[in-house]
Formats: structure tokens, C-alpha cells, sequence
């Protein structure tokens, strides 16, 4: 991976942000859009072990649908599951797309997930 | 020097040759030379470890004792010609090499038409046989084969269970499951009626959250109607 | 509801396996493709979700093609396409360093579904890369179990990968 310093630490950053900021933040990923990790702050390892590639495929197949049901580009996939949530959202940076992913428990409020994250996502977007 | 080979290439037969006792080194050159005159000698000649057509054999190997077959021919290759049949002198020569082999798979094929030869066991045409791996290149010169290896690929077949399942004639599937034995591809499968295992075993997929395929019999007619929108013709005899 | 049938194409980045379908889709393929972002791959694109085709039958019913991820990272994909699928058509590039080591992950990847219903192996680019030839191959597919058809195939030539396909259902044949 070609990876510009400015990029990685951009991503970093954008990190130290979410998991200070999100209230049930269990772990943020950010990964290239084919699936490689580029960074990640996470409680317990083996739960991002693949989250990368699974993340990559839902932002691709999100864009797929979006694409068919006409509604221009997919901006993020979220995931609602038992005892938490999944929000995948793509950081489009001129070098490359890049993917974000917060994993949060259900404590979390999905309101505040999504405007951090999504502020996180354009401050990596401008790195 | 031989005219390059006219037999066509789908009627020649195929032959396996030992090796025994010789330096290793003209081993693999003598191997190395025979591939190289596949497209000049009257039969393809193939490599096999043990109950060859042929025996390559050193001047040190003892002949009469070791050799279980009188009908199978047994070349000695050294540089001394011991006096003892059929002899290949040292250094070898492609030239000298191509004419002992026409002979010799001569004789083979023609020990063969008389029934001596053989250390085959006869094929029934209800025998079921399993085929060990994808044959190589030499067996499955004829397009017909193609389609009898397939058919053979995952479950085991007979004489007649290729025939009824292909446009081959009752011959070829013979002469195709005999080429195989020859080369050593060929297993006599369980009868029929005998348990076999159906499915891998779980823990290929340890992970249940994404349960393994269901083994479904296709649909009746569906592989009819894929082949019709592929543009093929039905399989089957014809 | 319309039933539904489907086959699968394999194999690593490069190997042809959008192509493929390419050339027998009724349709144009949907595909997933996003920057490659592997620098010891000379490819620009690569397939993280799936690739997608199909054939309508003359009962109406689809026959879909789908085109999986190459890379590993990517074999929760290869699991979840390959429910139901009839068969599996596992593309190999000779050009690679390693061709038989790839087709070895596809091997193990795909066991179940290749021990339960069919398998095609397409070896690409050997009329510039002749080894390792095909008996290799037969051989390395024998130390792993499986018994499949293997041969030379250039995919972006639709009539060869018809010919796939027709070896795939020969051995779906009762």
C-alpha cells in the first residue's frame, strides 16, 4: 500500500476523535476500500480481524444499490444488530477512497454516531 | 535418421517403460531423450515406476531372476553389451535410441494383440472404476476423451455407463479406461450398493453462522435448459 | 418466485473471472470494482463484493454467474456466494509467480462445494507461460482429493468459457 504519511496520520487522528467523542464506541476501523486495514483502535482485536474486507464489500454492494435504485452515490451502510450498531461510511480523499468504520454497543446514540462520524469523514476527506 | 512419425497421433499406442540400475544421470537423460522423440517414435512411450511395458535396466541388474514377465522385453543400456538380449550402448544417441524403442514397442504391441504380454486384468463392462486424477495430455488426445474424463471426474463409471451417458462408442470407452489402467489412473471402485461418504466433514466450515451448501439433485431438465441457452448440443448418445 | 441457479467464478486478481462472465451475460455484469490498492499487483481494479451476470432460461428462470473476490480476506464472500451454487470454475493465472500455491487457496477455499457438486479448473496465459503445465496441476489436485477437469483457456474468448461451463454441467449429469 502507498499510503502518504499526511493520510495516515489524518487517519489517526480522525480515530483519537471518534473514540473520545462517541458515547458506546467499541472500536473504529478505517481501511482501503478493497479491504486493507489502515488503522484501528479497537477493545478486543479479534473482533476487527475482518472487518476491513467485510466493510469494503458492504460499501461496494451499498453502492450497487444505490446505484440501481437510482439514488446517486451510497454515502454509508449502517448495520443494526442485537447488541449494537455498524456504521460504515466512505471518506473520499483525492489520493483514494478510504472506508470508516465505528462499531458501537446499543447504549450508543445513533444520532451522535452519525455527526461525528461524519465530520471525522470530511476532515479525512480535506487531509 | 526415421521420417518424422505419420501414425496419427490418437492411434498410437501407449506404452510405459521402467528403469532400473542405471547411474542416475543417464537416467534422466535417457528420460529427457524419450520425451524429446515422442513426435518420432511409432508408440508414446511414459515413465512408470513398476510393471512397465518395457524394463530399462543397468548391466548390473540381474535379468532372469527379477523379472516375473518373460513376455515383458527388457533393454540393457551400459557400455559393455553383456550379451543378453535387446542392448543400448553408452554414450546414448537419440538415433540409436528411436530405433531400439520402434522395435521393442513393436514387439510389445504385437505381444499384446496375442494376449501375452498383458499384466493387465481385463475390463468388464459393468465394472465400475474410479479415475485417479486428470490424465495427462498423451491419454486425452481424442476430443471424445474430454468428455469422458469429465464424466468420470467426480464419480466413478463403467464401460457401459459411459456409453450411455455420451456420444462415445461402446470401443472408445474401453480403449479410454484401458489407457487409463496403463498409465496407472485407474481404481476399481466400492460395488455398487457399498456406503460411501456423502459429505465433507464439518469442520471444513467451523464457522455455523454460514451452514454448508445442501447436496439438492439438480432440478429434472434444468442442465437440458442451460445447455440449450448456452448453444450446446444434449449430451448423451446421439 | 423464480428459482434460482448459480455458478461461480473464481480465481486471483487478474485472472479473468469479470471477464468471463463478460463474455455470457445476457447482461452487462454489475461488478464491484474499487482501486486496487495492492502495490505487488499490477492491476488497477479489484472485485471486493462480487461480480455479476445471468442467463434467462427458456422458462424464464436465471441462470446467475457471480464473480467472487480473489483475496483471501475476502473468503467469507466465497462461503456466502457459494451457497446453492451448482458448480465452481476456478481461474488460474500462469503468469504468477506461483500459480499452483494459488490454486491450492482456491482448493481449500471452495472444498466443500467442490466435493459436493462441481469443479472446472481454466488455467490463462500458458501460451506465454507454458509452466507449470497442466499435468502439474492434475497432480496438485490429486494431493488435495479432488478429480476435475483442468485445462489451457483464454477467457476473453466467450466460446472457451461456454466450453467451461459445458464441463461443469457433464458432471452435474445423473
Amino acid at each position: 500500500m502507498n499510503i502518504t504519511p499526511r493520510i495516515r496520520l489524518a487517519a489517526e487522528s480522525a480515530i483519537d476523535t471518534l473514540m473520545r467523542e462517541i458515547k458506546g464506541v467499541k472500536a473504529v476501523v478505517i481501511s482501503t476500500e478493497d479491504g486493507l486495514e489502515l488503522a484501528a483502535r479497537v477493545e478486543n482485536t479479534a473482533q476487527v480481524a475482518r472487518l476491513s474486507a467485510i466493510a469494503s464489500s458492504l460499501a461496494a454492494l451499498g453502492a450497487v444499490a444505490g446505484e440501481e435504485s437510482q439514488l446517486g452515490h451510497c454515502d454509508n451502510v449502517a448495520i443494526e444488530a442485537t447488541h449494537g450498531h455498524i456504521l460504515m461510511l466512505q471518506a473520499r480523499h483525492p489520493e483514494m477512497t478510504l472506508i470508516v468504520s465505528v462499531v458501537t454497543s446499543r447504549e450508543a446514540i445513533i444520532g451522535q454516531v452519525l455527526y461525528f462520524a461524519k465530520q471525522a469523514t470530511q476532515l479525512l476527506q480535506h487531509a | 535418421m526415421t521420417a518424422v512419425n505419420t501414425v496419427p497421433k490418437s492411434q498410437r499406442a501407449l506404452l510405459s517403460y521402467s528403469v532400473e540400475g542405471l547411474p542416475h544421470r543417464e537416467e534422466v537423460l535417457l528420460k529427457s531423450l524419450i520425451r524429446l522423440l515422442d513426435h518420432r517414435t511409432h508408440q508414446n512411450w511414459s515413465w512408470k515406476a513398476e510393471q512397465a511395458d518395457l524394463r530399462v535396466v543397468g548391466d548390473q541388474v540381474a535379468l532372469a531372476a527379477a523379472s516375473p514377465q518373460p513376455a515383458v522385453p527388457t533393454l540393457t543400456v551400459a557400455h559393455a553389451d553383456p550379451q543378453r538380449g535387446p542392448f543400448l550402448a553408452l554414450p546414448l544417441h537419440t538415433d540409436a535410441l528411436e530405433v531400439v524403442l520402434n522395435r521393442l514397442g513393436a514387439m510389445v504391441v504385437h505381444a499384446r494383440g496375442l494376449g501375452l504380454a498383458t499384466t493387465e486384468v481385463p475390463i468388464g463392462e459393468h465394472e465400475e472404476f474410479r479415475m485417479l486424477r486428470w490424465p495427462p495430455a498423451a491419454v486425452l488426445e481424442a476430443p471424445i476423451r474430454l468428455r469422458l474424463a469429465t464424466l468420470m471426474s467426480n464419480r466413478p463409471a463403467s464401460v457401459l455407463s459411459l456409453q450411455q451417458r455420451s456420444p462415445a462408442t461402446r470401443q472408445e470407452c474401453a480403449d479410454f479406461l484401458a489407457d487409463l489402467q496403463r498409465a496407472g489412473l485407474l481404481e476399481r471402485a466400492a460395488p455398487p450398493g457399498a456406503l460411501v461418504a456423502a459429505s465433507a466433514p464439518d469442520s471444513v466450515f467451523p464457522d455455523s453462522r454460514f451452514p454448508a451448501p445442501a447436496r439438492d439433485t439438480v432440478q429434472p431438465g434444468l442442465l437440458a435448459r442451460i445447455r440449450n441457452r448456452l448453444g450446446l448440443l444434449p449430451s448423451g448418445p446421439q | 418466485m423464480t428459482v434460482e441457479h448459480k455458478i461461480l467464478f473464481t480465481g486471483t486478481m487478474g485472472a479473468g473471472k469479470t471477464t468471463a462472465i463478460a463474455g455470457v451475460s445476457e447482461i452487462p455484469p454489475v461488478s464491484t470494482d474499487v482501486r486496487n490498492s495492492d502495490t505487488s499487483v499490477a492491476k488497477a481494479t479489484t472485485t471486493v463484493g462480487l461480480d455479476y451476470g445471468e442467463l434467462t432460461l427458456d422458462n424464464g428462470e436465471k441462470l446467475r454467474l457471480y464473480g467472487t473476490p480473489g483475496q483471501m480476506r475476502f473468503d467469507f464472500m466465497w462461503r456466502i456466494l457459494g451457497r446453492g451454487a451448482l458448480g465452481v470454475v476456478i481461474l488460474v493465472d500462469n503468469s504468477r509467480p506461483d500459480p499452483l500455491a494459488d490454486l491450492d487457496i482456491y482448493l481449500d477455499g471452495f472444498a466443500e462445494l467442490i466435493a459436493q457438486t462441481a469443479c472446472v479448473v481454466a488455467v490463462g496465459r500458458m501460451e506465454t507461460h507454458p509452466s507449470p503445465g497442466i499435468d502439474a496441476y492434475a497432480r496438485r489436485m490429486e494431493a488435495k482429493g479432488v478429480v476435475c477437469p483442468v485445462l489451457p483457456a483464454n477467457v476473453t474468448d466467450a466460446q472457451q468459457v461456454v466450453q467451461l461451463l459445458e464441463l461443469l454441467l457433464l458432471q452435474l449429469e445423473v
